[in-house]
């Protein structure tokens, strides 16, 4: 019998209905097979047939999950698989062991065997791995793996085939399965047994491995009756979990029944056709929404949810709510715990150090195995308070001590047996100290873990930690005679900490039944979770469409059913979609109510989301572009000079347009005009130079058209070329693995400070090698024969740790995307198709490497639209921008010139013209000879609108702009001016910002990247340092001078005058009247969270309510997590911390500064590089000494740095020209300060600085004093 | 883990949890709260419990015999010549590792104190070492030599014989179990000390309810 129906269909019961129905006529149970699933559908079928049953006593059912039944054939038939392995030796049982030990034993494995020309050494086991559960999954024959190695042109399958066959006589010998070995001798043994089954009942058919399929043809002549119940649209875990679609109609030869369509059916299948065919779908009882931020979403649909669970008209369970999204993480978890319900997670795997119980017992299992070894105290603090149970405040002063003094726990710890539950840890501690591991684990879990339901989650996960370790010393022991007990337990504890519990397909999932079901959308569908509510989440995260594809496996093509003879990146598109649309269908027909469909453009570390499945869904009331928005829709009523831009059609188009032209509006409204005419969003790409512009874009344009479900591709070139090296696996065709990482800078120069520290060079020359490895690989034209042999040395010892870490850096990003561009014509192909219209800012800024991108990718529609000012080209001398290739560009086609500036006063566009004549006059490549007018009516008309002021001294210099800024603030109490300092160096920055705080009422910004400028890092910070430090007053101190500082507390002297004067710590004392006391003890008492939920929970906790810093929460828990994973311990993660603390952001987490988000009254400080962009009613630049801003060419100094990083290059500039570039580059930067004022400018300069506590004379710039535009100067003294 | 609505499953292990410590057991099979111990002699009971499974099923297990210690080998060869095992062995019907389901509905017991489990349908779950059906060769030989009944089930005891076996609940639920499955209660089970080669059979006692000791001790779990 066929049933052909769908996973909430009543198949299930047609099938428990049949199996009763055969039992009751008196047939045997051993003579009935059934397959399910999973687990959990095997108890569901079994508790369902009973009552069904007329009889009262039966030999037990024979149902069997696929897995459960390779498992069972194994264990009752072990003696023919054990009469076949060659090896003399001999088990009665086999070790049917968890896929830890199979990683172990692989891991032996390929220590013996040469991967030549595969580099990613960390990512090899994965990648094995991978490989090998598609070839059993699939019951690959080696022929058939050979074709598929052909198809990949794989150059690794002789390594590979030999280190699976060693891989395998290592299991066979160590007789070590999991369930894949398992499922690979399974063959062996049906093959040379009996069959008992006379009938088989299969669920799920769709669902079924190609190796048990195997099995049932190979029984089919035994069989008297078969009932398969299948979806023929099912078939979810198909590619990487080895289900495979089967002619069950051929292999029966009947037809199926079928179940009359209802419409739920019939729109499921639509949902599948549609998405299939790469449409989109238009869902009755659906809401689509997106957001600029991932906690945006999170937050909304927390509140959706809780509004859901309190209206009682809905009677609703928490189960009848689901949240679906393949991000399942720590973020979300801990965002969702403001949900009014409980919550259960069904996800693959989980790290066993993340539950702080485990955690804290493996600690106490590394002391107990080495008793000298020193833990860290915010540790020891744990497994006090978690473990012990000690008073709280006693544990902080144990840990305290034990910091301070040179001990070990167990002698810290004697001085202190008076106290119970040290006594009896002492006691226990020695009583097992020369058991096995898993003894030890055992013992200690009996005696900390209460078995009670609140531990349920602990105690499972101790049960398979158990399992595990008694599977290791069952496997690897007895231990060579020279080992003692405790380093074989110090060896397998190593082994096992950050041990992930990998899903078992052998066990079930508890499945809570009055619990919101968060969950993976397979995960969702495996166990079949219905619900009334589902919501979607992520739905812009590439993560949705599981392609799983690396370099040394291929999902898609080591398919059983794979019949091509090539793999083209159409098929990888295809099979991608294919899968995609069996997902959501079936989601779709879990759900019998409403689907909430939730995006966000970036992720929780702020970096942008591209594809996923929020394409597939349109909004179900069909809303045209344009029509509802929130804000009124941007109207543009272009000038003359600028409307030959909203007249483009096609074709190449050059925008220059100078400072203040309306270039960012004009582009904005070229996008909108391209979306208006029907140009699908993904098919426009913006290209911005920073990462600002692009979010500002991209607001702007969910402002215009919130209905828009996906947005433009909008980032820097950056972001598009990682969308490229990741997007349909394409990094795979680079021989980097899925999670090819970014190297971030920290980690960066600690790769190169390593590298020449082995070399014998001087550390603080690190920097410099850096600088100048990204300036060789910057390169169009790379020419190793040019460098000298310790820079080569240095360069490709740098490229080989890269490479056998899975990293690439930053400049590798366009190198590669160019590489991979040029050398696969499939993707090229892919991104030339879809990149109908390229929209490039800053054009100028563009480098030769990124020039050439951009001319590949628009190769075929030939529609690129660059737009820029080359007299604002200010990052040739430290980028490797080539201005000279925009300029030609502008020479090569359809220009438009917008020379018309209606942002600036009348007398500084005069200011900004009479520079570019006077810098035409000493550098001929300075400028463009480009005159910019006013238009009329539009400026503020005032010819006397700079100021420029020489003083004697620095101080003089800053007390008159801090008057004149007060003076500002007075003069327009009613509006809020915008006010900048713009400067030349980040050091200027701090400096001047500082200056500011302390003597300014007005808010103080800055652009910074420095860390410490951030708001919610310096809380963050000042949080984790008191928990590092909480006994220490002083710690407190200066946590509470920040928290105050930052406005969260009243500036009380009096605690101020306690933390001075008293030497009991403050948090042990009775200070219930300081509010920032109460606080303080909530943060201790989250000692067992790691570092960056804690981070987390304190952001939240000062921040949710900030609308400005609220984006930064999940940032700034980014970087604290990245920093505790490269640290591991609490008291390194927070030193680290704190040396990030006054440097530049390196971390590769951008924060959104507050220059970004404060609209407000404030003064923003920032270089005069970072100030490109923007406009500002009253600009201030001040040490415009010429050292800052030299303007003659003799005044020009070339550092050595400089000169050697040139040398570097294919083609390197002499001196001259490399002066010549910087005194070009000078005039420009000066260009671009003095067009950000609208109103009012001021330059100053003083005639000495104190430079690192030295007073050092200095030369005013050419700027204010060279310049023949007197008429506007008003101080010059 | 069973929900309230569906009938609950019992094995003799876990029934002599409920009859000792009700609180234990529900922390163990309702709540799933518990810390598995195993100790060596648990393992090598497991092993000898495989070994004769394999032998008495009549596997060629002369590699492995031939791979175990001395000590071992010695011993299996022992068990080898005990008469039980011997005449197991020779049987022409026989079952080895026979589980069994059985539902239980005790409206059967005649025994007021069970009368709160009346309507409460709850299994009974098992599995027997050996069965040994001597029907319709009513003539072969028992392994016990004193036991004649037609349906023999045999429990291997890596170490001592239960002490009270006639109330040993595995007794009770196993002779219960074996006289719904085969339908008789020509039934007796016999325990076999694998060491000491001792053993002792009990045979199924019409006058005795087993049911109502059974249902006795699952009201305990009732709320």
């Amino acid at each position: 019998m066929l049933i052909k129906n769908h996973l909430n269909s009543n198949k299930t019961d047609i099938l428990i209905n049949t199996y009763a129905d055969l039992l009751n006529k008196g047939i045997g149970a051993d003579k009935i097979l059934v397959l399910v699933q999973n687990y959990k559908k095997k108890n569901e079928f079994i508790e369902k047939t009973k009552p069904l049953l007329n009889i009262d006593a039966l030999t037990n059912f024979n149902v069997y999950t696929f897995f459960g039944l390779v498992y069972n054939k194994i264990i009752d038939n072990w003696p023919v698989i054990e009469n076949e392995i060659k090896d003399k030796n001999a088990k009665i049982t086999p070790n049917l062991s968890g896929l830890e030990i199979s990683q172990y034993i692989f891991k032996k494995a390929i220590d013996e065997i040469q991967f030549k020309g595969y580099n990613s050494k960390g990512n090899l086991l994965h990648q094995l791995l991978r490989r090998y559960s598609l070839c059993v999954l699939n019951a690959l024959t080696p022929d058939e793996i050979k074709e598929r190695a052909k198809i990949l042109s794989d150059p690794f399958y002789s390594d590979i085939k030999n280190a699976l066959n060693l891989y395998k006589l290592k299991t066979l010998n160590l007789r070590a399965f999991d369930y894949l070995r398992q499922t690979d001798i399974f063959k062996y043994v049906y093959k040379n047994t009996h069959n008992p089954y006379r009938y088989v009942i299969l669920d799920d058919g769709d669902e079924i491995t190609p190796a048990c399929f195997e099995y049932l043809n190979h029984i089919k002549n035994d069989i008297k009756e078969f009932f398969i119940a299948y979806d023929d649209l099912g078939c979810t875990r198909k590619g990487f979990l080895g289900a495979l679609e089967f002619d069950f109609e051929r292999f029966l030869d009947e037809k199926p029944i079928l179940a009359p369509k209802d419409t739920k059916t019939i729109i499921a299948n639509e949902i599948f056709r549609s998405i299939k065919n790469n449409a989109q779908i238009g869902l009755q009882n659906s809401e689509i929404e997106s957001f600029i931020r991932q906690d945006e979403m999170i937050s909304k649909t927390v509140e959706k949810i809780n509004t859901l669970l309190s209206d009682h008209n809905l009677r609703l369970n928490p189960s009848d709510i689901a949240i679906v999204t393949p991000n399942i993480d720590d973020y979300l978890k801990i965002q969702l715990e403001k949900i009014r319900a409980p919550i259960q997670y069904l996800s693959g795997s989980e790290k066993l150090s993340k539950n702080p119980k485990i955690s804290a017992i493996l600690e106490i299992l590394k002391i107990i195995n080495n008793k000298n070894l020193k833990i860290s105290p915010y540790t020891l603090r744990g497994i006090l308070a978690e473990i012990l149970k000690t008073d709280f405040d006693l544990s902080l002063k144990i840990a305290d001590e034990y910091e301070v003094k040179e001990e070990n726990i167990f002698d810290c710890f004697d001085k202190y047996t008076e106290i119970p539950e040290i006594k009896e840890f002492l006691d226990i501690t020695d009583k097992i100290k020369d058991l096995n591991l898993s003894s030890q684990i055992y013992e200690l879990s009996s005696k900390y873990i209460a078995l009670k339901p609140e531990n349920k989650d602990t105690v499972y996960k101790i049960n398979q930690l158990l399992k595990q370790i008694r599977d290791f010393e069952e496997i690897f022991t007895p231990a060579p005679e020279s080992y003692s007990q405790n380093i074989l337990n110090r060896e397998l504890l190593l082994q096992l900490e950050h041990t992930i519990i990998s899903e078992n397909p052998l066990s079930g999932t508890n499945i809570d039944n009055n619990a919101i079901t968060v969950s993976t959308a397979q995960k969702l569908i495996d166990n079949s979770i219905c619900t009334k509510y589902t919501f979607l989440l992520d739905t812009t995260s590439s993560n949705w469409v599981k392609q799983d594809i690396g370099p040394l496996y291929n999902a898609w093509v080591f398919q059983k059913s794979w019949k091509k003879h090539t793999f083209e990146l159409e098929d990888n598109i295809n099979c991608a979609l294919d899968k995609t649309a069996r997902l959501i269908r079936k989601i779709y027909l879990l759900n019998s109510g409403t689907i909430y469909i939730y995006s966000s453009i970036y992720d929780f570390l702020g970096v942008e989301n591209f594809k996923g499945i929020n394409h597939f869904f349109k909004n179900p009331v069909n809303e045209t572009l344009s029509v509802v928005t929130k804000k009124a829709p941007l109207k543009i009523t272009p000038r003359p000079d600028q409307a030959p831009v909203l007249k483009y059609k096609s074709g190449n188009m050059a925008i220059s347009a100078v400072a203040g032209a309306g270039k960012t509006t004009i582009m904005l409204a070229l996008i909108m005009k391209l979306l208006n005419e029907g140009t699908a969003p993904e098919n426009i790409f913006v290209l911005t130079f920073m990462d600002s512009a692009a979010r500002n874009f991209k607001e702007k344009i969910k402002e215009n058209f919130p209905s828009l479900v996906e947005l433009p591709h909008i980032s820097t070139i950056h972001g598009l070329a990682l969308r490229i090296l990741r997007e349909n696996n394409n990094h795979t065709k680079l021989n980097l693995d899925v999670d090819f990482e970014i190297l971030d800078e920290i980690k960066r120069g600690t790769i190169v400070k390593d590298i020449i520290s082995t070399l014998g060079i001087d550390l603080p020359k690190s920097e410099l090698y850096e600088r100048a490895i990204s300036a060789y690989k910057n390169q169009k034209h790379q020419n190793p024969d040019k460098l000298s042999p310790l820079f080569k040395r240095i360069l490709e010892t740098y490229k080989t740790t890269l490479l056998s870490n899975n990293y690439i850096d930053y400049d590798d990003l366009l190198s590669l995307s160019l590489t991979l561009l040029r050398g696969n014509a499939g993707v090229r192909e892919y991104y030339q198709n879809l990149m109908k219209f390229i929209i490039e800012d800053e054009a100028q800024d563009s480098s030769e490497i990124q020039q050439e991108l951009i001319k590949i990718l628009s190769d075929k529609h030939k529609n690129l639209i660059r737009c820029g000012d080359v007299n604002q080209a200010i990052t040739t001398t430290f980028s490797n921008a080539d201005v000279k290739g925009f300029k030609k560009f502008i020479s090569d086609n359809k220009s438009v010139n917008m020379n018309y500036s209606m942002r600036n006063a009348t007398g500084i566009i005069d200011f900004a013209n009479t520079l570019i004549n006077y810098g035409k006059t000493v550098s001929e490549s300075a400028f463009l000879p480009v005159t910019t007018m006013p238009v009329e009516g539009k400026n503020i008309v005032d010819p006397k609108s700079i100021v420029i002021n020489i003083f004697e001294k620095e101080k003089e210099e800053k007390d008159f702009i801090l008057s004149e800024i007060n003076k500002i603030y007075k003069n327009n109490p009613n509006k809020t001016p915008s006010v900048a300092v713009l400067l030349r160096s980040n050091r200027e920055v701090s400096e001047w910002s500082s200056f500011l705080s302390d003597n300014c009422n007005a808010k103080i910004t800055t652009n910074s990247d420095t860390l410490g400028l951030n708001p919610v890092f310096n809380t963050i910070l000042a949080i984790l340092n008191f928990l590092n430090n909480p006994l220490n007053n002083n710690t407190v101190k200066d946590c509470t001078k920040t928290l105050i500082g930052l406005g969260f507390y009243k500036n009380d002297i009096e605690i101020f005058d306690y933390l001075e004067t008293h030497k009991t710590a403050f948090i042990l004392g009775n200070n219930e009247y300081f509010n920032i006391f109460w606080d303080l003890k909530y943060f201790l008492n989250m000692w067992n969270c790691p570092p960056y939920e804690i981070a987390y929970k304190a952001a939240e906790f000062y921040f949710s309510r900030d609308n400005n810093q609220k984006a930064n929460i999940s940032l700034v828990s980014g970087i604290v997590s990245k920093v505790y994973n490269q640290n591991k311990t609490f008291e390194d993660t927070v030193k680290k911390l704190n040396d990030l603390k006054n440097r530049p952001n390196k971390t590769g987490i951008r924060l959104i500064s507050s220059a970004e988000t404060d609209k407000g009254n404030t003064i923003r400080v920032l270089t005069l590089h970072k100030s490109k962009g923007d406009e500002f009613d009253y600009v201030f630049i001040p040490q415009l000494h010429s050292e800052n801003l030299t303007l003659d060419i003799d005044g020009i100094k070339l550092k050595e740095n400089s000169k050697f990083i040139e040398n570097l290059k294919t083609n390197p500039k002499n001196e001259d020209e490399l002066k010549q570039e910087i005194l070009d580059e000078n005039f420009r930067l000066a260009y671009v300060g003095i067009t950000r004022a609208k109103r009012k400018l001021y330059l100053s300069s003083a005639l000495e600085y104190k430079i690192y506590n030295k007073i050092k004379e200095k030369r005013p710039s050419g700027l204010l004093t060279n310049i023949p535009a007197k008429e506007s100067r008003e101080n010059v003294k | 883990m069973s929900n309230s609505k569906t009938p609950k499953t019992f094995s003799a292990n876990s029934l002599k949890l409920l009859d000792t410590s009700p609180e234990e057991y529900k922390l163990k099979y309702e709540e799933g709260l518990f810390l598995p111990k195993i100790s060596p002699s648990a393992k090598a009971g497991q092993n000898l419990h495989s070994y004769l499974c394999y032998y008495l099923k009549g596997f060629d297990i002369t590699k492995i015999e031939n791979a175990l210690a001395p000590s071992d080998r010695e011993f299996i060869e022992k068990i080898k010549t005990y008469n039980a095992v011997c005449k197991l062995k020779n049987a022409p019907k026989i079952q080895i590792e026979q589980p069994f389901l059985i539902r239980c509905t005790p409206p059967d017991t005649k025994n007021p104190q069970a009368a709160r489990v009346l309507g409460n349908t709850f299994y009974l779950t098992g599995r027997f070492d050996a069965v040994l059906q001597t029907m319709p060769d009513k003539n072969l030989p028992h392994a016990d030599e004193n036991c004649q009944n037609t349906i023999q089930i045999y429990d291997w005891k890596t170490q001592n014989l239960p002490k009270n076996p006639e109330d040993d609940i595995q007794t009770i639920v196993y002779l219960y179990a074996a006289s719904k499955l085969y339908k008789t209660q020509d039934i007796s089970i016999t325990y076999i000390a694998l060491v000491k080669n001792e053993y002792v059979t009990i045979p199924y006692n019409p006058e005795y309810d087993y049911l109502s000791t059974i249902s006795i001790i699952v009201n305990k779990c009732l709320p």
